[in-house]
């Protein structure tokens, strides 16, 4: 009784085991992964910038929008800071990318710099590597003469979700991965 | 007239036996001088053998096959020449492997450079929607661009990384007409083709392209 126990013990483990090794990224494809989700993020900071920017058209703005919201995951928010207030008010993506385009300005700039990794792209129980990746963004709002009226710098904490997922495109089975992003929380607000 | 005999006979069996010795000297001298040429014969080929053991670069392939085949057709049999004559044998090969390496890795270049230049136009759409000075300019490349696809909705598929023995590994399968509009948004194009599939007509039915 006891070898067919530690033989059925050995056999599982030795699955086990191999499905670690299947699990196991190599160093480039890793690289290339944590690659496509900075990239996403600076996807989203030019959509940002477009559905902010003034003379972006309604159409185009609206477009845009429909763009960064695939960004992201469903029922995702976006934390909205301000100099003039303590709190952080959190908006679904939708309503934060409108919000957004309305703003009561007659210029907006907005940029996002040091993009990048706070917390390494780590594989989940469920196959999904997240992380979370740090933005610092500025934000500028200007009057009708063209004067600055507002500005603040936010550091934001964006999580990312990267999942293998399978698709079968003209009857191939393509492997691709799915990066989404998950909520955007503020982590401090300075004048600049 | 007895004496005569004598002396006579005594002088022919000393030159006989004087006449042996000289002949056995001759064979000897004649060994030994081949002997030393054999022995030069080594040393030189061996000499040589190094020489193109040692050299690093800068003896043509040819030059080293021809003194390796010169050498070779002496039969000199040295057990320390056939040793070299089977390194150098083992160094040709390894360079005849490393100069047709080279060439098929130039091969491939020019292949791929062909196939580059063979679909600039599609790669001039992006870099012009991506350079445009406006979203006007933008649009309009846009609209030309979709022409030559069978449909808006071509599937893209863009390559993040490759592994030998392994699939490719993709960004989420797009469509042309999002991909244009993306390019347009992002002002950045910095892919490269890598597959493209015709219709009939002539009219791309699917990109596949490469993240640089």
């Amino acid at each position: 009784m006891k070898p067919k126990i530690i033989l059925i013990a050995l056999f599982l483990i030795s699955i086990s085991l191999s499905s670690v090794a299947q699990d196991q990224l190599s160093p480039q494809r890793k690289q290339a992964i944590d690659s496509l989700a900075l990239e996403k993020v600076r996807d989203l900071s030019k959509y940002i910038s477009l559905i902010g920017d003034k003379a972006t058209e309604y159409s185009e703005a609206t477009r845009v929008i429909e763009r960064a919201v695939e960004l992201f995951m469903e029922g995702s928010e976006v934390g909205v800071s301000s100099l003039s207030r303590p709190d952080v008010i959190y908006y679904q993506v939708q309503k934060y990318l409108e919000r957004l385009m309305r703003l009561n300005y007659n210029k907006v700039d907005i940029e996002w710099y040091k993009i990048e990794y706070v917390s390494d792209l780590e594989r989940q129980p469920d196959g999904t590597y997240v992380g979370v990746i740090t933005i610092f963004q500025r934000f500028s709002g200007y009057d009708i003469e063209g004067g600055l009226v507002y500005q603040d710098v936010t550091k934001k904490d964006i999580t990312v979700y990267v999942k293998r997922k399978e698709t079968q495109i003209a009857g191939r089975m393509i492997g691709f991965w799915d990066v989404l992003l998950g909520d955007i929380r503020v982590k401090e607000t300075t004048k600049n | 007239m007895k004496l005569t005999l004598k002396l006579f006979l005594f002088l022919l069996a000393g030159g006989m036996v004087f006449a042996t010795a000289g002949c056995k000297s001759k064979k000897k001298l004649a060994q030994e001088a081949a002997a030393k040429e054999y022995a030069a014969k080594v040393e030189k080929a061996k000499a040589e053998l190094q020489a193109i053991l040692d050299d690093e670069g800068t003896m043509p392939l040819a030059e080293m096959e021809r003194r390796l085949n010169d050498i070779k057709a002496q039969n000199l049999n040295d057990p320390e020449v056939n040793a070299l004559i089977k390194k150098v044998e083992e160094k040709i090969a390894k360079e005849k492997e490393r100069i047709r390496m080279l060439e098929e890795q130039k091969n491939l270049e020019k292949e791929k450079k062909k196939e580059v230049n063979k679909y600039q136009y599609i790669n001039d759409y992006f870099h012009q929607i991506a350079s445009a000075k406006d979203v006007l300019t933008a649009n309009a490349r846009i609209a030309e661009a979709l022409k030559l696809y069978a449909g808006k909705n071509v599937p893209v598929l863009i390559i993040i990384s490759q592994e030998a023995g392994l699939p490719p590994d993709y960004d989420k399968p797009t469509t042309i007409e999002a991909y244009l509009n993306y390019v347009k948004d992002q002002k950045r194009y910095t892919n490269e083709i890598f597959n493209v599939k015709f219709d009939e007509y002539g009219q791309i039915t699917e990109l596949e392209l490469l993240k640089k």
